[in-house]
């Protein structure tokens, strides 16, 4: 029912873009500790703990990266190395898996919010568990939108 | 006739609302509706299933229906039946319109109005759930448009407060809340409800919507009492029951479990992470509240997030209404 997002070992390259939520089709909450995301358009869903919830909530908002990063360190009393090489590994997955899109960085004076219930907490690489049991229903029964050009002429795909 | 550019949305709700001959009001949960149609039996049919959660209302909605059987045929638009495996979605003129090749119905969902229009074949060709539990599409998209939400889940209610019992079809939710009927707990839903979310005045309130419940075999084996309210059989050969009540009261909901079936551990309510109960019950209700998934996601995280959370694990479901009732005494809201 769920797998694991195994990273690869750290690179060395630290964070570098600016990422943001894809609000089209993904919502998500932070709820005592833990991120619970869901893509509306696929009906996958991903579940993040600890320091991974820690990462999401850096990177959703459009941070500087560096910002990010150090904001990310500090919370976990890590190595800001580690944690900026990590960070832009998970951000390239959770690219991949379309819940983040890169995008300009917002202004450097907004404060980055990061969980409570993690601070302190040993730093680990971030992993999201993917659910994708609602997937195969939303599969087998997809939403088709058409626009003005008529019906049943089909524009656009929600499942792909 | 076929639907194209020059069709509009509007005119086929208009025409199915001056194919309307007859009328009754009802009240839906919270909803109070204005039935339209051209048959009495059928707008009679569609009614009989309804609760009315007394006390509260919402803005009152207009549901019409049209069959082929009362309007001109040549008005029956061809291309809004899709592929029975499809389900269409337009936005046009400020209306909505869903059309569901699974079971062909054709919804018309127009805010400024407050009017939905059910487009149908014929009254009998809808499918055996929309006869058992009418109006679906309409709760869904009004208690949207109300910032409330359909959830998929169970509800009971003792005389001050609710719990509701989340999980996946088929893990129990309606035999532990039909096991509390008659057990000294009301049940306000076996699948569904309506939930209203937490305000800065007021707690989070679960609206009871149908009288009639499902239960399988096994099930009424388990609780055997309930064979006497056995009224027919519904979707997948389940027993449908008739819980008797014509108007159930709205609860504020002072938890929500998620039903796990444990055979070999007793029935017991444990602590639950919120983020756990919400991946519990965000997905499957979601699933079912696809173009309203965004709002249906916040309604259910601030519910979520105002009430206490457990872990229902269920052995014997003839044992559930003691818990529920230990967790409705321990929760205050």
């Amino acid at each position: 029912m769920s797998d694991v997002c195994t990273n690869v070992s750290p690179n060395e390259a630290a964070i570098t873009v600016s990422y943001w939520l894809n609000s089209t089709n993904v919502v998500h909450d932070t709820i005592d500790g833990e991120v619970l995301a869901i893509r509306s358009d696929t009906g996958c869903y991903y579940s993040m703990v600890g320091p991974s919830a820690t990462a999401w909530c850096a990177l959703t908002g459009g941070s500087d990266p560096e910002a990010a990063a150090h904001a990310v360190a500090e919370h976990h009393l890590a190595d800001i190395t580690v944690v900026s090489a990590e960070l832009a590994v998970f951000a390239d997955a959770l690219v991949d898996e379309s819940l983040l899109v890169p995008g300009a960085a917002r202004a450097l004076t907004a404060a980055i919010e990061l969980p409570p219930e993690t601070a302190g907490q040993a730093w680990t690489t971030p992993t999201f568990e993917k659910y994708t049991d609602m997937q195969d229903l939303l599969l087998f029964d997809p939403i088709h939108e058409v626009d003005t050009s008529g019906w049943p002429v089909v524009t656009r795909h929600r499942d792909t | 006739m076929t639907f194209d550019s020059q069709t509009t949305l509007a005119h086929l709700a208009e025409r199915a609302f001056r194919a309307a001959t007859c009328q009754r009001t009802v009240d839906f949960g919270p909803i109070q509706v204005r039935l339209l149609g051209a048959s009495p039996e059928h707008l009679e049919r569609i009614a009989q299933p309804l609760v009315a959660s007394a006390g509260v209302s919402w803005a009152p909605l207009q549901v019409v229906v049209a069959t082929a059987d009362s309007v001109d045929s040549r008005y029956i638009p061809p291309a809004l039946r899709p592929r029975r495996d499809q389900m269409i979605v337009a936005h046009r003129e400020g209306i909505t319109a869903l059309a569901n090749g699974s079971d062909g119905t054709l919804w018309l969902l127009d805010p400024k109005r407050a009017t939905a229009t059910l487009w149908i074949k014929a009254f009998d060709a809808l499918p055996v759930w929309e006869h058992t539990s009418p109006l679906r599409t309409a709760a869904r998209w009004w208690s949207t448009v109300q910032g409330a939400a359909m959830v998929h889940a169970g509800a009971v209610a003792d005389d001050e407060r609710a719990v509701l019992l989340v999980g996946d079809s088929g893990v129990g939710k309606s035999t532990t809340a039909l096991s509390c009927h008659r057990a000294g707990l009301e049940v306000l839903g076996d699948d569904f409800c309506l939930v209203e979310p937490p305000t800065s005045s007021a707690p989070a309130t679960a609206h009871a919507m149908y009288r009639l419940a499902k239960l399988d075999e096994n099930a009424l084996n388990l609780l055997p009492h309930l064979r006497s309210q056995v009224i027919g059989t519904g979707w997948r050969g389940k027993k449908l029951l008739d819980l008797g009540h014509d108007s159930v009261a709205s609860r504020p909901i002072a938890a929500m479990c998620h039903v796990v079936q444990e055979p070999n551990s007793p029935t017991a309510a444990t602590p639950l992470a919120r983020a756990q109960l919400l991946r519990a019950v965000a997905p499957s209700t979601m699933f079912q509240q696809r173009l309203w998934e965004h709002e249906t996601w916040n309604v259910l995280a601030s519910t979520v997030r105002s009430v206490h959370c457990y872990r229902l694990s269920v052995s014997n479901p003839i044992e559930a209404p003691a818990v529920l009732r230990s967790i409705l005494e321990a929760d205050p809201l």
